[in-house]
C-alpha cells in the first residue's frame, strides 16, 4: 500500500502526494511538537519537512514501511533540530540548584498511568535545550557523543542536559498524579 | 532489574497523533505547486451509497407517482375480458364540464 503509494509519487502523482500527507502528517506533527511546541513555528518545520520528503522519494530506496516511516521521522527531527539552532538560537540552561537537591532515591516516576497527550504536554513545557535532548535520547535513541555532535555541544553538557531534565520530567508528572489522587 | 521509566514513556507514544498545524498542506502545495486541497483517504462507506439508493428511489417514485396523478385520465377495462389490450381515449372538456370524461372501448 505504502509502497505503491511511494511509487506513484515517484511518477509525480499529487493526489499520491496528498495520500501520503494524510496518512502521517498526525504522526509527524506528533513527533514535531515535541521538539517546537509553538504552531507557527512547527507549521515551518513541518512544511520544510514534507517538501523536503516528496522532493527526495524519487531518489530513495523503498524498502518497508517501517524503515519509511522512520526515515520520515529522521527529517522531521532534523529539521527541528536545524530551526531550533538557526531561528531559536537553541539555549542550554547551567545547571540549576534547587534541581541538583533532588535526591535520587526518590521514587520514580510512573508515565504508564497518564494519558500520552498529558505526557505529550508535560515534554513540550520544558525548556527548549532540556527538551531536545531528551528527545533525542529517549525518542531517537541517539547516544550522548551524537546528541553532542548533532547539536555542536559537548558530551557533558548533553549529558547533564539530560539529566536535569528528566528530574524536572519526573517532578511534573509526580505533580500531575498527585493532583489526580 | 527495575525498568528506566524514561522507556515507558518512550512507548506510551509511540504512534501518538496530534492534529496538524491550520494551512500546512496549503503551505506545502503552494510551495510545490499542487493542488489546494489534499485527497480524501477515507473510502466512501457502502451504507451511504445505499442510503443514496433508497433516496433516489423514493423521489422517483412520487414524482411518477405525482406526474401520473396529475394527468387526469381514467383507465377502463372490460372486466369480462382482462386480456385484452385496453383502449383508452382522453377526451377535452367541453365548456359546459370542466371535468374531462374518458370513453371506453
Amino acid at each position: 500500500m505504502v509502497r505503491e503509494v511511494v511509487e506513484r509519487i515517484r511518477r509525480k502523482d499529487q493526489r499520491a502526494m496528498s495520500q501520503l500527507y494524510q496518512q502521517y502528517v498526525e504522526e509527524l506533527s506528533s513527533v514535531c511538537y515535541r521538539y517546537v511546541p509553538a504552531e507557527s513555528d512547527a507549521k515551518e518545520v513541518l512544511q520544510n519537512s514534507f517538501v523536503k520528503i516528496f522532493t527526495a522519494i524519487p531518489s530513495m530506496e523503498y524498502r518497508s514501511e517501517e524503515t519509511f516511516k522512520g526515515w520520515m521521522k529522521r527529517v522531521v527531527v532534523n529539521e527541528a533540530l536545524h530551526y531550533l539552532r538557526e531561528k531559536k538560537e537553541l539555549q542550554f540552561a547551567e545547571q540549576d540548584v534547587d534541581e541538583l537537591k533532588i535526591a535520587d532515591e526518590e521514587p520514580e516516576p510512573e508515565p504508564e498511568l497518564i494519558a500520552p497527550d498529558e505526557l505529550h504536554r508535560l515534554i513540550r513545557e520544558l525548556p527548549d535545550g532540556y527538551r531536545a535532548v531528551l528527545n533525542l535520547y529517549v525518542f531517537e535513541g541517539c547516544s550522548h557523543r551524537e546528541i553532542a555532535q548533532q547539536l555542536g555541544i559537548k558530551e557533558s553538557t548533553s549529558a547533564s542536559q539530560f539529566y536535569f531534565a528528566k528530574q524536572r520530567l519526573a517532578r511534573q508528572i509526580k505533580k500531575l498524579m498527585k493532583g489526580k489522587q | 532489574m527495575k525498568e528506566d521509566w524514561t522507556k515507558q514513556m518512550q512507548r506510551k507514544l509511540e504512534g501518538h497523533k496530534m492534529v496538524p498545524p491550520a494551512g500546512l498542506w496549503e503551505g506545502i502545495s503552494n510551495e510545490m505547486g499542487l493542488s489546494p486541497k489534499p485527497a480524501a483517504t477515507k473510502p466512501v462507506r457502502r451504507w451511504y451509497w445505499a442510503a443514496a439508493a433508497v433516496v433516489l428511489a423514493l423521489v422517483g417514485f412520487f414524482a411518477f407517482y405525482h406526474h401520473g396523478s396529475s394527468e387526469q385520465y381514467v383507465q377502463v377495462a372490460d372486466a369480462s375480458s382482462p386480456q385484452l389490450p385496453v383502449q383508452t381515449t382522453m377526451v377535452e372538456p367541453s365548456p359546459d364540464s370542466p371535468i374531462p370524461t374518458v370513453q371506453g372501448a
